[in-house]
């Protein structure tokens, strides 16, 4: 029996963020709990409460844009576009927050939080080489030297500009 | 999980990532791991990779290459416009004669060759979203769909045959220029 109109989100360092439903429905996870009448105690999660202040908000300026839709209000609109940009800026310099916050997209079921994330990502990593790409996702290189020699042989056009 | 999220990311997510990217960081991310390797070699990759908007609209789809290039492995540097641009799915025709035609994919080293379409001197190609290919000639249009490996006619939007035969690509579609003192190479 859902009676309240809010959730409550315990982090996994035990910060509990009390949202709107109408918000967190956004997040496939949290909707099916709340469908499942699973959603009146606390739902704990094993996200930070860094980054799930940051989902949380995410959410709410998503769901006031969507409402906000029909409505020619300017303002608002570039508003709301500041946000994302500044939200894009601060993910992309900040690559715990962006990691951290692309697996609670992942967790809790947010297709458009996580395809923004991805896209982010991908133009991050795009022109950087495999070395690079190593370093950024704490990768072991697994190729044998004279694996990479005959693929640099092959390849190496696409190492270069 | 939270602790290690800043050293690694789930195989889905990383997908979803390596989907967003061009071709040419995709070559070279394959050497990453082993792991992105396989990730970027499988097939299912691959065909998403193919139809995915955002890659699309950023590359073109396909090139015409104007003369017998031998079916080698040099077909991931084709040279286009002076700069090197690599196709996901290239298609080429030779100019002269009738047009063997080879979907290529570059990303995984593969051509197709495509079974010969029976209509005279094709001389204009097309290619859409969902792959197939169509063949214009004075007596009509056929498609090759690749599920069934065959060629179908269906009734073409084109009317004119004196196509030019450099055609320009654009968001994944083929655009030709129809120019009546054209001629094409069988006539």
């Amino acid at each position: 029996m859902a009676t309240t109109s809010t959730v409550k989100l315990r982090s996994g360092d035990n910060e509990v963020f009390e949202v709107e439903k109408q918000v967190m429905i956004q997040s496939g996870t949290i909707r099916n709990m709340i469908e499942d009448d699973a959603a009146d105690g606390e739902i704990p999660l094993q996200i930070s409460s860094r980054n799930l202040a940051k989902v949380v908000e995410w959410c709410k300026c998503m769901q006031h844009r969507d409402r906000n839709n029909n409505n020619d209000n300017k303002e608002e609109e570039e508003e709301e576009e500041e946000w994302e940009k500044k939200f894009d800026e601060e993910v992309s310099e900040d690559k715990d927050l962006h990691f951290g916050l692309l697996l609670a997209a992942n967790y809790l079921e947010i297709p458009a939080l996580l395809h923004r994330l991805c896209q982010l990502a991908a133009d991050i990593v795009k022109g950087k080489t495999p070395e690079e790409i190593r370093r950024t996702f704490n990768i072991k290189k697994d190729f044998t030297p004279e694996e990479e020699e005959a693929v640099m042989d092959e390849h190496g056009w696409a190492f270069h500009d | 999980m939270e602790l290690k999220a800043a050293t690694f990311l789930l195989d889905d997510i990383l997908y979803d990532i390596l989907l967003k990217l061009p071709t040419k960081s995709l070559f070279r991310f394959r050497f990453v791991s082993r792991n992105w390797g396989n990730i970027i070699d499988s097939l299912s990759f691959c065909t998403k990779h193919v139809t995915t908007e955002a890659t699309a609209a950023e590359e073109p789809q396909i090139l015409r290459v104007p003369f017998p290039l031998g079916l080698s492995k040099a077909l991931h540097s084709l040279s286009y416009d002076g700069k090197v641009y690599i196709e996901k799915w290239c298609w080429f025709q030779h100019m002269h004669g009738v047009g063997d035609a080879f979907l290529c994919n570059p990303l995984r080293g593969e051509v197709l060759e495509l079974p010969r379409a029976r209509i005279p001197t094709p001389n204009m190609s097309n290619v859409d979203h969902s792959r197939q290919h169509v063949q214009d000639c004075p007596c009509g249009s056929k498609v090759y769909t690749l599920g069934t490996d065959s060629w179908r006619e269906i009734s073409s939007a084109v009317t004119h045959n004196h196509l030019g035969h450099d055609g320009v690509s654009a968001y994944g579609d083929m655009h030709w220029l129809a120019n009546s003192f054209w001629r094409s190479p069988g006539e």
